[in-house]
């Protein structure tokens, strides 16, 4: 009898401790969670910056400069109608471009000397809600060779949350 | 019969004192393990994550060079690492994995680089794969410890292999290690300096020595940003073409065919879509030439022609050729005044 009351003693022990680790291991892996999801938020939003300085780079989008051109952001117009059309029309493209500009939305706002006009060049709107916004100022050129006119416009870079 | 109620009691009181102890034991045993299990479990989750984070910031290094042509880069890590680099046909990307960590970085910039590096300092070059408009930027990853070796029969006046190398010279990335050796002799010398090495011959002028591994290459009319054929002499021979000097770079920093062509096949892939973008850009500036500038129309149409030409051209010299055809073609309208593709 005694040693019954022993052994249950013990089991009873045994069962509180484990109970308590699981308690322990389950609060920790949620601490975990939280932390990986504020690394997740905060990664999206430096994408975003990063996709809006690499665009300017981008040579499917930039203007054609010479060795004494200095124009740094300047965006050549029909680049930006042809990159519209071509992520559209061309699923390969879409997919290409989705590696590099991922859940964003890229749109060029043209101010100056044109009527207010806005050219979205890529959009995969994973949802609703947006994470960051950045607007560049930056150059468009239409290159019509002796006749390129030069404006201003506004460089919209939006991410979505996953 | 006192006596022996007293030993048979004392008796049962010893077996319920082992028998706690015994169960003691065993619960403690199972304690005992599932706590070790956990902390080896977390031990190995550290050690992959620290993989995965010393990954992650290699190919932020990587992908930060991407963003400036012709630049050369070096990343050095607090310790030695084994970083493995792999092309994937399916899914079209390279992937890196740092000492076999369970999650790999992908890319689907091609990459050229050896199968497996290891190393504490990464070298990194970059440069443009252009056909008269960039196609793509490619990376070119080695190690300070990985030497290339230009091999050529030095003599009086200069052969056309040694101009070759010459020209190899100064094409590849000015922060690798790069070696000429115009005799046997400098050759052997350069090969037991270092650990690792890849010897590059041209054309006939290769090293006769058995069991030497080479890449040979043999361009046309011996000029290194056009096009022609390199062969990886490892064992039995296997060739492949090349495309410019970028592609030939590329071929040079792979280990062996399959890695170059695969990558090559990314490379084209993307030319598909940077054709098609070229070739939409003229149509949507067409109507505005009409109206402002419209003797640029029929030259663009050249350019057009060409851009059409080159969907279905993946034969290296009939690419080469196109390339050609449409620098011509933007040289034209330069001079017209005209937009060029660019």
């Amino acid at each position: 009898m005694k040693a019954q009351i022993q052994l249950g003693e013990n089991v009873a022990v045994v069962a509180i401790v484990i109970i308590i680790l699981v308690i322990g291991i389950t609060f920790w892996s949620r601490l975990q969670q939280s932390d990986t999801s504020g690394i997740t938020r905060d990664q999206e939003a430096r994408s975003i910056i990063e996709i809006g300085k690499s665009l300017s780079e981008l040579p499917e989008l930039k203007c054609y400069q010479t060795e004494s051109d200095s124009d740094v952001n300047c965006f050549d117009y029909y680049k930006l109608l042809s990159m519209n059309q071509t992520i559209h029309d061309n699923a390969n493209a879409s997919k290409y471009y989705l590696d590099y500009f991922g859940n964003s939305k890229v749109t060029f706002q043209l101010l100056y000397p044109w009527p207010e006009t806005n050219i979205t060049v890529y959009d995969y709107n994973s949802s609703n809600m947006t994470t960051l916004r950045v607007s560049i100022p930056v150059v468009i050129e239409k290159d019509l060779g002796n006749n390129a006119v030069k404006g201003f416009g506004l460089l919209l870079v939006e991410g979505y949350y996953r | 019969m006192k006596k022996f109620l007293s030993k048979k009691f004392s008796n049962k009181a010893i077996i319920e004192v082992q028998f706690g102890w015994i169960f003691s034991l065993i619960a403690g045993l199972i304690i005992f393990a599932f706590i070790m299990s956990l902390v080896f479990n977390s031990q190995k989750h550290a050690n992959d994550a620290l993989n995965v984070d010393v990954g992650e910031k290699l190919s932020t290094s990587i992908k930060g060079n991407l963003q400036v042509s012709d630049s050369y880069n070096e990343i050095t890590m607090l310790s030695s690492a084994k970083i493995s680099f792999a092309c994937d046909s399916d899914l079209k990307t390279t992937t890196m994995r740092v000492n076999d960590a369970p999650l790999a970085e992908r890319f689907t910039d091609v990459i050229f680089a050896p199968l497996v590096l290891t190393t504490n300092k990464i070298q990194v070059g970059v440069k443009d794969f252009s056909l008269a408009f960039i196609i793509s930027r490619f990376t070119y990853i080695t190690s300070p410890n990985t030497a290339y070796i230009l091999y050529y029969k030095a003599q009086t006046p200069a052969s056309a292999e040694e101009t070759m190398a010459n020209q190899l010279y100064d094409l590849l990335p000015v922060n690798i290690s790069k070696k000429m050796a115009g005799t046997p002799a400098l050759l052997a010398g350069y090969t037991s300096d270092y650990d690792h090495y890849k010897i590059i011959c041209f054309n006939n002028a290769c090293p006769t020595a058995a069991g030497t591994n080479y890449i040979k290459v043999e361009a046309v009319n011996n000029y290194l940003d056009g096009y022609g054929n390199v062969t990886w002499h490892y064992g039995s021979d296997t060739k492949s073409s090349f495309l410019t000097s970028s592609g030939l770079i590329g071929a040079i920093f792979s280990d062996n065919k399959q890695y170059y062509d695969c990558e090559m096949a990314r490379a084209y892939s993307f030319m598909d879509i940077k054709r098609e973008l070229q070739y939409n850009r003229i149509e949507q500036m067409t109507p505005d030439l009409n109206q402002y500038n419209f003797e640029c129309v029929p030259l663009l149409a050249q350019h057009e022609y060409i851009l059409n030409n080159m969907t279905n051209a993946r034969d290296a010299a009939l690419l080469y050729n196109d390339a050609v055809n449409l620098r011509q073609a933007n040289l034209d309208s330069g001079f017209m005044g005209c937009p060029k593709v660019s």
